[in-house]
């Protein structure tokens, strides 16, 4: 029996095939009209679709039809493809639909009943029901965290706790926590959870046993506890895991992601793991010391701070290249470009770089006309797209160069600290909504990577989710868990004179 | 503006602090005072530099590696300036308060204030509001700047306004304030002087008050 996971908007569907099948005739029988103008004769290679599991191998033919940069996304020809075993197929970019988890590693299936992993982001909150005996993945749902209303990031959300305390924070997260239970139950058929894991980063988990954060927020920024138990506030009637967390702003969730990428198990190895959402959190694997650091990357690649910033939702423009001399753009949803999200500011930030529309410190060239042109606003100069009356202002360009350097940064300072080069590490993990749909390539070009790891990236959707799971599935994963919670450190980067030196140099773009 | 100025002030600008130091020196060697080799090539580019990056045109690393240049140059410039006995414009006391360790506004802020000719005295990141109020009497400073980047910490600013106002220094410390969650209306509730949006507005506030 093979489950195809099928992400159509904010909608999840399963859908279960007997043995291996054509890609397109599974698309057919979901009633899918997926687009395919030479009708399947492998000679347009206009079928994108991004499609990921056990499936065919890529022929020459299907390589030639497509670039690195798809490759690298999952993107593949429909009438290649066949589907071998599991698989999930995305219809349309919305990066709310659940990011891609690995499957439970280990057949530890001796559980019975059913259980309930939940990473709990800053932004988004993402759920999956599973069938413990069987390891099958049952419902799953996808929200943005209600407690927007309350800030956009950690430190407002403390701040309101602190003037309205903790009791509203703590509602709104569980009572969406039991809704999201609630349709998962309902679409999947189960009755009753037998097993929670509940994952997030550390003042996501104080949030959710309302504990107090005020001190998380100031130096010397402690936490009221670092969990790694049960938790005594209940969800339907049994208590939830929460993982432990390695320190005040390397949560849980981390920890989950280094399960999930295993790098806890490479003893022997560099390497490098990322978990880019809302914060941007950086563990360096040095031979199975773990150390660890969080840089506040959000708003500006989630479109927050941009003037017309947006999240990956309808409208959103994703992808920008420049291709045979022309601007090719592509939106979340095939729709009008409304505004850009995150993985199209790196991309747009890259062309104004490559074709010259800003210069490498930044600065829009007044004169400029070509792909769009450069207008001057009430608010200064921009960079307006063609066809469009999306804008990059130059405000927009610092914004960024503020919030690309500090991941540049942080991978700097750890390895400073660490005594290794950018040579050394032999693999770069990189994790979280952001991470997912992301263009390594212009990553690296405008400098929110160090250059030398394009080669090296895996991108791993959702680790948090990912090592939730296994904490569900699998009982001797908390000996992995306390295994990575003695091997790792967190460094605070505010107030590290190295940290400072670097994010100064890795604002400007071009050379390091 | 005799060439060798000129040009003082364009090595400003672009950052080049070893060719700037050489060109200072090459100024006092052609018999230009000092105070006017600080005020018309040192300060005047400065100016310029804080006036493009209020306008985003140039950016955080080119303003310091132009104060970088600054300093080389009052490096050759302040034993002049001493020894011709003339007066600093004025003091300021900047700090980033309790609990925040958020520097490089601050540093920012501080650069600009210097490029107006103002003694700065940075007293670092994570101080207590006694500290603020010890370092002005010290240095005998006619301004207080406080910076904070959190809202979580910028209560501390309130403290600090305390502590001057119960000292004895009390009616000669104008207490400015700044940072990303900082706004007029937080300034007036905690009692303190002067909320800028930026280091080039909080430059041209503490030089008023140095000079008035």
């Amino acid at each position: 029996m093979i489950t195809i996971r099928l992400l159509d908007r904010d909608l999840v569907k399963l859908h279960y095939v007997e043995s291996a099948m054509k890609l397109q005739d599974i698309l057919s029988e979901l009633n899918i009209s997926h687009d395919m103008p030479c009708s399947g004769q492998h000679t347009c290679g206009k079928c994108k679709i991004k499609v990921k599991g056990q499936l065919s191998k890529l022929s020459d033919k299907e390589r030639s039809l497509l670039t690195q940069e798809e490759l690298d996304n999952h993107i593949r020809l429909a009438c290649f493809v066949d589907v071998l075993g599991d698989a999930e197929i995305t219809l349309s970019h919305n990066d709310l639909t659940v990011l891609s988890v690995k499957e439970p590693r280990e057949s530890n299936y001796k559980n019975t009943g059913y259980g309930i992993a939940v990473d709990v982001g800053t932004t988004t909150i993402a759920m999956q029901l599973y069938d413990l005996a069987t390891g099958q993945l049952l419902s799953e749902s996808v929200g943005i965290n209600e407690q927007v209303a309350f800030g956009a990031d950690v430190i407002s959300r403390i701040q309101y706790t602190i003037e309205n305390g903790n009791a509203s924070v703590k509602e709104v997260l569980y009572n969406q926590l039991l809704i999201m239970a609630d349709k998962c139950m309902h679409e999947s058929g189960v009755k009753k959870i037998d097993k929670w894991v509940v994952t997030g980063n550390t003042v996501m988990l104080h949030f959710y046993e309302g504990l107090e954060t005020e001190t998380i927020s100031r130096a010397p920024f402690t936490p009221r506890s670092l969990f790694g138990r049960e938790s005594s506030i209940g969800l339907n009637g049994e208590k939830p895991y929460l993982p432990e967390c390695i320190g005040s702003y390397i949560g849980a969730d981390i920890t989950c992601a280094i399960l999930a990428s295993e790098i806890h198990k490479h003893s022997n190895k560099i390497e490098l793991l990322a978990d880019l959402g809302t914060n941007g959190e950086l563990v360096l694997n040095n031979k199975g010391r773990l150390l660890c650091a969080s840089t506040a990357l959000g708003p500006a690649f989630e479109g927050a701070n941009l003037t017309y910033g947006m999240r990956a939702t309808k409208g959103a423009i994703s992808k920008i290249r420049v291709e045979d001399n022309m601007l090719k753009m592509e939106t979340v949803d095939n729709s009008e470009p409304k505004g850009i999200c995150g993985s199209g500011v790196l991309d747009a930030v890259r062309l104004m770089l490559e074709e010259e529309i800003m210069d490498e410190t930044g600065r829009l060239d007044e004169e400029y006309s070509g792909f769009g042109q450069v207008v001057s606003r009430h608010d200064g100069l921009a960079w307006q797209l063609p066809n469009t009356t999306i804008v990059v202002t130059q405000k927009d360009i610092r914004q960024v160069q503020l919030a690309k350097s500090a991941v540049f940064a942080g991978i700097k300072t750890l390895l400073k600290e660490a005594d290794l080069q950018i040579s050394d590490i032999e693999k770069f993990y990189v994790a979280g909504g952001f991470g997912y749909y992301m263009n390594v390539v212009s990553a690296t070009i405008i400098g929110l990577f160090p250059q030398g790891l394009e080669n090296k990236i895996e991108l791993i959707g959702n680790g948090a989710l990912s090592g939730a799971i296994s904490l569900l599935m699998n009982a001797n994963e908390m000996k992995n868990e306390r295994a990575i919670i003695s091997n790792s450190t967190e460094i605070h980067l505010s107030g590290k004179k190295t940290f400072s030196d670097y994010y100064i140099d890795g604002m400007l773009f071009g050379d390091e | 503006m005799s060439e060798i100025l000129q040009e003082i002030s364009e090595l400003l600008q672009i950052g080049k602090a070893g060719k700037c130091k050489k060109a200072v020196q090459a100024a006092v060697d052609e018999g230009i005072a000092p105070q006017v080799i600080l005020d018309d090539a040192l300060l005047a580019g400065m100016d310029i530099v804080g006036t493009k990056f209020k306008a985003n045109e140039v950016f955080v690393p080119e303003v310091l590696v132009a104060a970088r240049c600054m300093n080389k140059g009052l490096d050759v410039l302040k034993p002049l300036l001493i020894a011709g006995g003339a007066e600093p414009i004025g003091t300021v006391v900047i700090g980033t308060v309790k609990g925040d360790l958020h520097d490089i506004g601050k540093n920012l802020v501080s650069i600009m204030m210097q490029g107006k000719g103002l003694t700065v005295v940075d007293i670092g990141v994570d101080v207590p509001a006694d500290k603020f109020v010890e370092a002005a009497k010290e240095h005998k400073a006619s301004v207080i700047a406080c910076s904070a980047l959190l809202t979580t910490t910028m209560g501390q600013m309130q403290d600090v306004v305390d502590a001057v106002k119960a000292s004895d220094i009390a009616e000669q410390v104008t207490i400015m304030v700044g940072g990303a969650p900082i706004n007029e209306d937080f300034c007036t509730k905690i009692g303190a002087d002067k909320y800028t949006i930026d280091g080039a507005e909080a430059a041209t506030y503490a030089y008023n008050i140095c000079t008035a």
